[in-house]
């Protein structure tokens, strides 16, 4: 399924493993929520390529407007997908990482609720997708969506700073706050996440571009 | 429930998850290889016809 020599999807089968090696034997326990806090290191990644599928996703809707060219519609619905995926893998690790630390699944925090309607906008972008027929129409609904949710993304990462939040921030004005080896781990976690993120993208990317090619074929067939 | 136990369940729903995509992405390629030799076949057939 993979391209033979896709650079990235090489590197993914590699990073995942050393990532996940880093996280359990390498990084330090953290002192009042224990072993638990280990979920911290994929979901920041998982977070992080999610906000760089929706930014892709918003640049290739204001590209496909602005040129009116398929590969920016196919560009933006692979984002939007794998955007969907990772940040629905958000919301969940998100959820059992808070359950023992917050005592509960779900709270109407505003970190988690930006998330949620980040989720719910870019899963109706997917939803109207495959109820659109015309093609065009449903390139253009997608991307002005994509342009339209891609604003909730500064706001779910501000979110935490803007109001009251029981969500914890790790990356702050002053700096870091996570001992080195905990920043070590974030690091290689998050750059293993953003391979992983690119890999799929790319995947995905081709998919949409035989499943096109393929329906201009049977279209010619057709005529 | 153990702490290690919502971690491990973190990371099993994480990696179910990725694995599901990728399952779900290698069948619709599947789909796209039948659907390529189902159009192969009917232009052949055209070609014979024509």
């Amino acid at each position: 399924m993979l391209k033979r020599f896709d650079p990235f999807a090489v590197l993914a089968l590699v990073g995942i493993p050393g990532a996940a090696a880093t996280v359990f034997f390498y990084a330090p326990l953290e002192r009042t929520m224990g072993v638990v806090q280990k979920i911290f290191y994929f979901h920041l990644g998982l977070a992080a390529a999610a906000f760089l599928s929706f930014f892709v996703a918003c640049v290739a809707g204001v590209l496909y407007l602005l040129r009116r060219q398929r590969v920016w519609d196919e560009r933006g619905t692979a984002a939007v997908e794998v955007g969907v995926l990772f940040t629905t893998l958000v919301l969940l690790t998100g959820s059992i990482w808070g359950r023992p630390i917050w005592n509960t699944w779900w709270t109407w925090d505003p970190r988690l609720t930006t998330s949620l309607i980040l989720w719910f906008i870019f899963t109706a972008c997917l939803i109207l997708r495959s109820a659109v027929e015309q093609e065009e129409k449903r390139a253009v609904f997608c991307a002005v969506m994509a342009i339209v949710g891609f604003v909730d993304v500064p706001v779910v990462f501000l979110s935490a700073r803007l109001w009251r939040s029981i969500h914890p921030t790790v990356i702050r004005s002053e700096g870091i706050a996570l001992e080195p080896a905990m920043i070590v781990t974030l690091a290689v976690s998050l750059a293993a996440m953003l391979i992983l993120w690119r890999a799929l993208f790319r995947l995905r990317c081709s998919i949409q571009r035989q499943e096109n090619t393929l329906l201009d074929l049977q279209q010619q067939l057709q005529r | 429930m153990e702490r290690a136990t919502y971690l491990i369940l973190a990371y099993m729903i994480l990696w179910v998850g990725i694995a599901g995509y990728l399952t779900w992405l290698s069948g619709r390629q599947r789909q796209i290889a039948r659907r390529l030799e189902e159009l192969n076949a009917q232009i052949k057939r055209r070609e014979v016809r024509s």
